[in-house]
C-alpha cells in the first residue's frame, strides 16, 4: 500500500487580492520505504508540497491521503497525532531548540507520546544519537556544534518517534557539499536499515543523484520522473 | 525531562528577560506583602481606637438617639435622651458574669465650655467611671497623669484644648454647661494631664476626659443616669453575637428596643472607617496601577518571546506540539519566573513586616494623622496569601492572551519566517 498518494492537488496562495497558484494538479504516489528526491528551481513547488505532505498545510483543491487516511478531512488534533506518529520533519535551518543540548532535542518530540516510558524514551534517543554518531557530543548545546553536526541531531530527532516518512525540506541547503553528502548518505543508510520513507527536497545535483526517484517540479507542476 | 524543561532552561538562558520581568515581579510582591500589613494594621488600629476613645465595642443608649450623634461637633449629642438609673442598673446587671467582657463603665457626654480666666473654649467632655482603662490605649499623655480612681474634679486635656487656654498640668480652670433642666453650672477641674488622640488628628475628634460624677454634675444627672454605657470586649469581632445575646439578656430583663439601642462600633464608628477606607483605597490604587504596568510589561514581554521563537512554536507544531502544549511552555516559563520572584518578593515583605512590627515604623505628617507617629505592624504569614493570589493572577492573566496567539500561528508560517 502507498505511504503517501496525491491526487490533483492545487494550492494557492494569496498575494494581496491576487491568487498565486504555488501548486497544479499534482499526482504522485509514494510506496513505503522510498528514497525520494523532489527537485526543482527555487519557486517550483517542492517546499509547498512537503508541508502538504507533512499535514502543515492544507490544500486548495484536491486530496493528500497518508496511508488510508485523506488528510484534507482530518481536523486539527487528528492532524497533530499524524504529525507527531507518522511523519519525522528535518528542515534546512535545522530548527534545533537552542536552549536544549543534543540528547534533549532528540528527547523533546518524545514528550507527548504519553506510551513511551521513560525507560523507552531512553533506549530510543540513545540509539539514535549512536546512529548518528553523536554520543560523544550528547550535552553540548547547538550553539556549540557544527553544521554537519546539528543536521544529524535534527535527523535523529526526526527519527526517534519512529516515523513511517522523514520529510527533509533541503537538508543540505546550509551544509557545505561534503557534509551535504555526508548527511544525505547518513539518511540513506537509515532508510536502508530502518525502511522509512526519506522525502526531500534539494536543487544540488550531487545529492539528487543519491536518491531512488527524482520528481522534477517546474511552476508547481511535474515535469518529469527518474527512477534509479 | 518533561515539556516544562524547556520554559526553565528558557528562563535560565534569557537571564536579561528573567531578571526585567522578575524585578517587576519582586517589586509588586514586596509592596503587597508591606501594604496588606500596612492597611490592616492601621485599619484594625482605627478599629480599635474607635472603640476605646468613643464607642466601645458594644453601647447601650436610650432608644430615640442616632448613631451619628456621636460624631457631631455640637457637642448635644445624647442631648436630653439618657439613661436612667433602673435601666443602667439593668444593664449592669445583664453585664455581670459574662466572660467575653473585659470592662464596661456609664458614659456621659455633654458639652460644655472650658475656662480660663477670660478664655473660654468649647469641648466635648466625657465622663467615665475613673477605674476605666481603655481610653488610656490611645489617648497619649503628653504631660501628667490619667484619672486617678478616687478624685473627683480632675480633667484629662487634649492638647490643642490645653494651648488655646493657656493651661498645663496642675492649673485650675472651669467647665460650665447647661444641665438637662437648662439651669446654668459651673464645675472647677484640675488639669492632671494633657494628651492627644494621634490617630484622630484627622477627625478633630478632642474629647476631654472628666470621671463620672463631674459630668453627671454638668448635665444635672442623678448617680446612676448616664448618656449611654459602653462594653469592652476580648474579641471586638465577636461584637454582633454579643450584641444579640445581650440584647436577649435585657429583654428578658424588660428592657426592649423602645427603651434602649444597642450598638457594636462598626455601626457607631462607620464615619471615622469609611474615612479611612478611602485613604486605604488611594493606597491600593497605586498598587493597581503598579500591577497594571506589570500586566503590560508581561504582555509585551509573552508578545516578544512569541516573535523571538516562532521556528521553535513551528518546529514545535511540526513535531506535533498542540497549541495548548505551547500555551503551557509559554505560561509555565512566565509562572516560574513569577513563582521565583513572588517567593523573594514575600519573604522580604514578611522580614521587612516582621521588623516593623517590633521596633515600630516611624511615620510623618500627613499620614500620621491616622496611623499614629509609630506604627507597630500586625506581622501575619497569612497576608501572603492575597498577595499571591493577585501576583499570580495578573501574570496568568496578562500572559493568556500572548501565548495563545504565539501558539496560534500557523506552523507553515512560523517555518516559513525561518526557511
Amino acid at each position: 500500500m502507498a505511504t503517501v498518494t496525491i491526487k490533483q492537488v492545487e494550492k494557492d496562495y494569496m498575494l494581496g487580492k491576487t491568487s498565486v497558484p504555488a501548486l497544479r494538479g499534482v499526482n504522485l504516489t509514494i510506496e513505503a520505504g522510498e528514497f525520494l528526491t523532489l527537485a526543482g528551481s527555487s519557486g517550483s513547488g517542492k517546499s509547498t508540497l512537503l508541508n502538504l505532505i507533512g499535514c502543515l498545510d492544507q490544500p486548495t483543491r484536491g486530496e493528500v491521503w497518508i496511508g488510508d487516511a485523506q488528510v484534507s478531512n482530518l481536523k486539527e488534533k487528528q492532524l497533530n497525532f499524524i504529525r507527531s506518529t507518522m511523519i519525522g520533519f528535518i528542515f534546512q535551518s535545522y530548527n534545533l531548540i537552542p536552549v536544549l543540548n543534543v540528547y534533549e532535542n532528540i528527547e523533546f518530540p518524545l514528550l507527548i507520546h504519553k506510551d513511551v516510558s521513560a525507560e523507552e524514551r531512553k533506549a530510543r534517543v540513545t540509539y539514535f544519537m549512536d546512529a548518528v554518531g553523536l554520543t560523544s557530543q550528547a550535552q553540548k548545546k547547538p550553539s556549540e556544534l557544527s553544521g554537519g553536526q546539528r543536521q544529524r541531531v535534527a535527523v535523529a530527532r526526526a527519527l526517534v518517534t519512529k516515523p513511517s516518512i522523514v520529510l527533509a525540506d533541503e537538508p543540505t541547503a546550509n551544509l557545505d557539499s561534503k557534509t551535504g553528502i555526508e548527511t544525505i548518505e547518513l539518511m540513506q543508510e537509515i532508510n536502508r536499515k530502518e525502511g522509512t520513507t526519506f522525502i526531500f527536497s534539494t536543487h544540488d545535483p550531487k545529492v539528487m543523484q543519491r536518491a531512488d526517484r527524482i520528481i522534477y517540479l517546474e511552476d508547481g507542476m511535474i515535469k518529469q520522473e527518474e527512477q534509479e | 525531562m518533561n515539556i516544562y524543561s524547556l520554559s526553565f532552561k528558557n528562563i535560565f538562558e534569557n537571564k536579561w528577560r528573567t531578571l526585567t520581568l522578575g524585578s517587576f515581579i519582586f517589586v509588586v510582591s514586596f509592596l503587597l506583602v508591606f501594604f496588606l500589613s500596612f492597611t490592616s494594621t492601621i485599619k484594625s488600629n482605627m478599629e480599635e481606637a474607635i472603640s476605646y476613645v468613643l464607642t466601645g465595642d458594644l453601647q447601650i443608649r436610650e432608644a430615640s438617639t442616632k448613631e451619628e450623634d456621636m460624631f457631631t461637633m455640637k457637642g448635644d449629642w445624647g442631648d436630653l435622651a439618657y439613661l436612667k438609673r433602673e435601666q443602667t442598673d439593668k444593664v449592669e446587671q445583664a453585664l455581670r458574669g459574662d466572660e467575653q467582657i473585659v470592662e464596661s463603665t456609664r458614659l456621659v457626654r455633654h458639652a460644655a465650655l472650658l475656662s480660663k480666666d477670660e478664655l473660654k473654649e468649647p469641648s466635648l467632655i466625657v465622663g467615665m467611671e475613673p477605674k476605666t482603662n481603655a481610653y488610656k490605649k490611645y489617648v497619649s499623655l503628653l504631660e501628667g497623669r490619667y484619672l486617678s480612681n478616687d478624685r473627683k474634679g480632675e480633667v484629662v486635656l487634649p492638647k490643642q484644648q490645653a494651648t488655646k487656654l493657656g493651661v498645663k498640668v496642675g492649673d485650675k480652670i472651669n467647665a460650665i454647661a447647661q444641665t438637662k433642666d437648662g439651669q446654668p453650672v459651673q464645675v472647677p477641674l484640675e488639669v492632671v494631664g494633657i494628651g492627644e488622640i494621634e490617630l484622630f488628628a484627622t477627625f478633630a475628634f478632642a474629647p476631654t476626659y472628666v470621671d463620672l460624677a463631674t459630668a453627671q454634675e454638668l448635665i444635672g444627672f442623678q448617680a446612676g443616669e448616664a448618656t449611654d454605657l459602653v462594653v469592652y470586649l476580648k474579641d471586638r469581632q465577636n461584637a454582633e453575637q454579643e450584641l444579640t445575646a445581650l440584647t436577649d439578656k435585657l429583654a428578658a430583663s424588660g428592657l426592649s428596643a423602645s427603651d434602649v439601642k444597642l450598638s457594636t462600633w462598626k455601626d457607631m464608628g462607620g464615619f471615622v472607617l469609611s474615612t479611612v477606607n478611602i485613604e486605604i483605597m488611594m493606597f491600593y490604587a497605586c498598587i493597581a496601577i503598579l500591577l497594571v504596568i506589570i500586566a503590560i510589561l508581561i504582555t509585551n514581554i509573552v508578545l516578544m518571546m512569541g516573535l523571538e521563537r516562532r521556528q521553535e512554536v513551528g518546529t514545535l507544531r511540526a513535531i506535533g506540539f498542540n497549541r495548548s502544549r505551547i500555551v503551557q511552555i509559554f505560561l509555565g516559563e512566565i509562572l516560574l519566573i513569577t513563582a521565583i520572584f513572588f517567593a523573594i518578593g514575600a519573604a522580604c515583605g514578611l522580614l521587612v513586616n516582621y521588623i516593623f512590627s517590633q521596633v515600630g515604623l516611624p511615620i510623618f505628617s500627613p499620614l500620621s494623622n491616622i496611623t499614629g507617629k509609630m506604627l507597630y505592624l500586625n506581622f501575619d504569614v497569612a497576608q501572603v496569601v492575597p498577595a499571591l493570589l493577585v501576583v499570580f493572577g495578573i501574570a496568568l492573566l496578562s500572559a493568556l492572551y500572548p501565548s495563545l496567539k504565539s501558539a496560534s500561528l500557523s506552523p507553515v508560517e512560523a517555518l516559513k519566517e525561518v526557511s
